[in-house]
């Protein structure tokens, strides 16, 4: 096995393993069985390996911007990807520290979601820079009218997914003001996140098979588990569907994971 | 590849894009050469060593985006390298 796959493996491992067993949880949830690992326990594993994740990833996406030096048009993308997701790691260590605490879990909203709100004008920040960088390579990553349709595209169908499935958030009845705006604006701003997404993923699409491509599939696919972490989390909140709740987890593990391993990807490529 | 020299431009094409492919990937390797070289005008049956020049500063500014200066600079190495392997043994 090389370096390169071992500090793979360093990531992939942990994110099987604890996405795997949140899936596990999730099936003996609805076979109407109990885990023999409390939720507390779970809660506090899963909490601590994303901390890891962001922590890494933040750290190194801050030495990834440092690395390519002033002047480098994606220089700002990484800087702000960076800095998204060390305000996601503050929000998920104040998470980790109700988890910690004699209570056991996190409530919704709380000073957390700060942070959590923070980060998604910092991450839809890093991928305009992206694109905006990648469009003045000369390289051939596609027309801006092939880029104007796919984003129109993707918002578009988007947001129609986001409106069928937030509906019954927006109107349940009993829900706290600030919890319902906040499961609706997550979705909405994933929705928003998913546009430059998609068009940095038709961007580098051509690159597959090279260093740079396996880059972007990691973060392409971390955005993607956000996404789908956050849709599942409003469902758990605002409708009370208990049996996607480790499916959230396993989500959030999913996407923290593959970030901070395209961050890694990037910084082996810079440094070797 | 000295001054007056002249390679085949089609092997040149080649033996760039094999240069870039591990990072790049084959297809946008390929592509990006191409697209360089027709904005250059190369066009003729062989390459000079000025258009070789001109062509490695077009790929490295795009490359730089990528991969960063340090391993732009070591890949553009690379690719001269293959390019001399070339002369040497036409």
């Amino acid at each position: 096995m090389t370096t390169r796959s071992k500090t793979d493996w360093l990531f992939l491992a942990p994110m099987a393993l604890v996405a795997l067993f949140f899936v596990g949880r999730a099936l003996l949830s609805q076979a109407g069985r109990e885990c023999a690992i409390s939720d507390v326990t779970s809660l506090r594993v899963a909490g601590l390996v994303k901390l890891v994740f962001l922590l890494a990833g933040g750290t190194i996406a801050l030495s990834n911007a440092a690395r390519l030096g002033r002047g480098n048009l994606i220089r700002p993308g990484w800087l702000t990807l960076g800095a998204g997701l060390l305000a996601t790691a503050v929000g998920q260590a104040t998470l980790c520290c109700y988890q910690f605490s004699p209570r056991g879990a996190a409530p919704f909203p709380s000073f957390a979601d700060v942070f959590f709100f923070l980060s998604y004008p910092l991450f839809t920040a890093a991928l305009v820079s992206f694109l905006r960088g990648y469009a003045a390579t000369g390289y051939p990553l596609g027309t801006v009218r092939q880029r104007l349709v796919l984003g129109g595209l993707v918002g578009v169908v988007g947001l129609a997914l986001a409106i069928a499935v937030l509906h019954p958030v927006v109107f349940k009845p009993g829900v706290a003001p600030l919890a319902r705006f906040l499961n609706t604006a997550y979705p909405i701003l994933d929705v928003v996140l998913l546009v430059p997404v998609a068009l940095l993923l038709r961007a580098t699409l051509p690159l597959r098979g090279g260093e740079v491509w396996k880059v972007w599939v990691a973060l392409l696919a971390g955005f993607f588990f956000m996404w789908a972490g956050d849709v599942l989390f409003a469902c758990f909140d605002a409708l009370n569907m208990q049996g996607v709740d480790p499916l959230t987890h396993a989500m959030y593990v999913l996407s923290y994971g593959s970030l901070a391993l395209g961050v890694v990807r990037q910084h082996r490529l810079l440094a070797s | 590849m000295n001054a007056t020299a002249q390679l085949p431009c089609e092997a040149v094409l080649d033996a760039l894009a094999r240069t870039l492919a591990p990072y790049l990937g084959q297809t946008m390797a390929q592509a990006a050469v191409e697209t360089h070289r027709q904005k250059l005008d190369i066009d003729g049956r062989h390459i000079t060593a000025d258009q070789l020049e001109a062509l490695l500063g077009k790929i490295g500014v795009g490359l730089v985006i990528f991969v960063g200066r340090g391993r732009t600079e070591s890949i553009v190495q690379e690719a001269r390298s293959a390019v001399d392997a070339l002369a040497a043994h036409s």
